[in-house]
């Protein structure tokens, strides 16, 4: 238990400032990072998305 | 596409996640039922169902409160929907249709700023300030556009509510209006798509509409309407120089602090990502399959943009336009969408 609470905290700390970071963000610039995220995983991971 | 208010309150990212992920769930949950809908209602494209879903939930159900937060990121998927579309386009294409788009978009983007301008001061003897934010908003992108120009102008509370509500109905009745019209004249494709995306107010409802006619129409009315978005930051830095110029008198340097940084904060930054898209497109890099993967991708984020653009639709708020605004907009809009339907068909029907 004080393991994964020590593995929660740490992913919290990595995660933290990002998460900061795209709260303060304009829609527009989240809007284009969705975008993003999602051609890298589409081209770069292979990912397929189904309809 | 608005901004993030300087206002808010802070707070921690993981409260905000917290508030955020019951809307984006209920956004998910109701995409998915208007897809399940889709095959049982052949003559209705599931875009507008899904709008049509999100009004009810809004309307009839009363949108949740704990809902609400997250609801209103149906913003940032309309804005990574389009970026995804930039995949389905190639730069030939751009190239091919740039010109004439653009020329398109600059005509009847003015005739309208003007037509509104001078129906609102000359005929209905509306506020200068009001006016102008009909006319940004029904010229160039609705909404946003009627926030951006009363930032710069620095607008008043209630005007910039007037506005936006004629804007918002104006939304609502195009967005019923438009498909019917287009089956019942059977207008091309590719005319529609331009019709739509030069005459109808909001992004949204103008992406939509073109796809619930066809995908062809859908990718023009997208490819129109990006490029008429392009406009907002002239226009809102044009009526910031103007309003400022009349305030402080024309030869002081009321305007001295408006320049890149202001157009750009007001540009739709959405479209750089777009025409990104293109190119990586046009470039070879995506194979048939990635480009399958991204139009369903997108198809996904439209369906959740578009519930949440059905929830925006509030009978109650509608109630509240004045009478005048929507006179002034409404013999406007008319002119402009039955010139440019004339003209759009002639040149290329």
């Amino acid at each position: 238990m004080r393991e994964f609470a020590r593995v929660a905290d740490t992913i919290r700390g990595v995660a933290s400032p990002f998460a900061r970071r795209w709260v303060a963000l304009e829609t527009d610039y989240k809007s284009v990072t969705v975008a993003c995220v999602l051609v890298g995983l589409v081209v770069g991971f292979g990912v397929q998305v189904p309809w | 596409m608005s901004e993030q208010s300087p206002d808010e309150p802070t707070e921690q990212p993981a409260d905000r996640g917290a508030a955020v992920a019951p809307g984006v769930a209920l956004l998910a949950v109701c995409a998915v039922g208007a897809w399940l809908l889709d095959p049982l209602l052949p003559v209705v494209d599931v875009l507008l169902i899904a709008v049509v879903v999100g009004f009810g939930v809004a309307n009839v159900f009363e949108l949740p409160t704990w809902a609400e937060r997250g609801v209103e990121t149906h913003k940032v998927f309309l804005g990574a929907a389009i970026v995804l579309m930039g995949a389905s386009l190639s730069v030939d294409r751009l190239v091919e249709s740039g010109a004439l788009v653009v020329s398109s978009v600059v005509c009847v983007s003015g005739v309208t700023l003007v037509g509104v301008e001078l129906c609102s001061r000359r005929l209905f003897g509306i506020d200068d300030k009001l006016a102008s934010l009909l006319a940004a908003g029904s010229s160039i992108c609705g909404v946003s556009a009627i926030v951006a120009v009363a930032g710069s102008i620095r607008a008043r509370d209630e005007h910039v509510v007037y506005a936006a509500t004629t804007i918002l109905l104006f939304d609502a009745v195009t967005l019923l209006v438009y498909p019917v019209v287009g089956n019942l004249l059977a207008i091309p494709s590719d005319v529609f798509g331009m019709w739509a995306g030069v005459s109808m107010f909001s992004t949204g409802p103008v992406v939509a509409v073109g796809f619930a006619h066809s995908e062809t129409a859908g990718q023009w009315a997208t490819l129109t309407k990006l490029a008429r978005n392009t406009l907002i930051g002239l226009v809102a830095v044009g009526y910031a120089t103007y309003y400022a110029r009349r305030r402080l008198g024309a030869d002081r340097d009321g305007s001295s602090s408006l320049g890149f940084r202001q157009l750009w904060d007001r540009f739709p930054k959405y479209v750089v990502g777009f025409a990104g898209l293109v190119v990586l497109a046009s470039s070879g890099v995506l194979t048939a399959g990635h480009v399958q993967s991204l139009e369903n991708a997108y198809n996904w984020l439209f369906l959740l943009a578009f519930v949440g653009l059905g929830t925006e639709i509030r009978i109650a708020k509608l109630r509240r336009a004045g009478v005048a605004p929507v006179l002034v907009v409404l013999c406007t809009f008319c002119a402009v969408s039955v010139i440019s339907l004339v003209v759009l068909s002639a040149l290329f029907g």
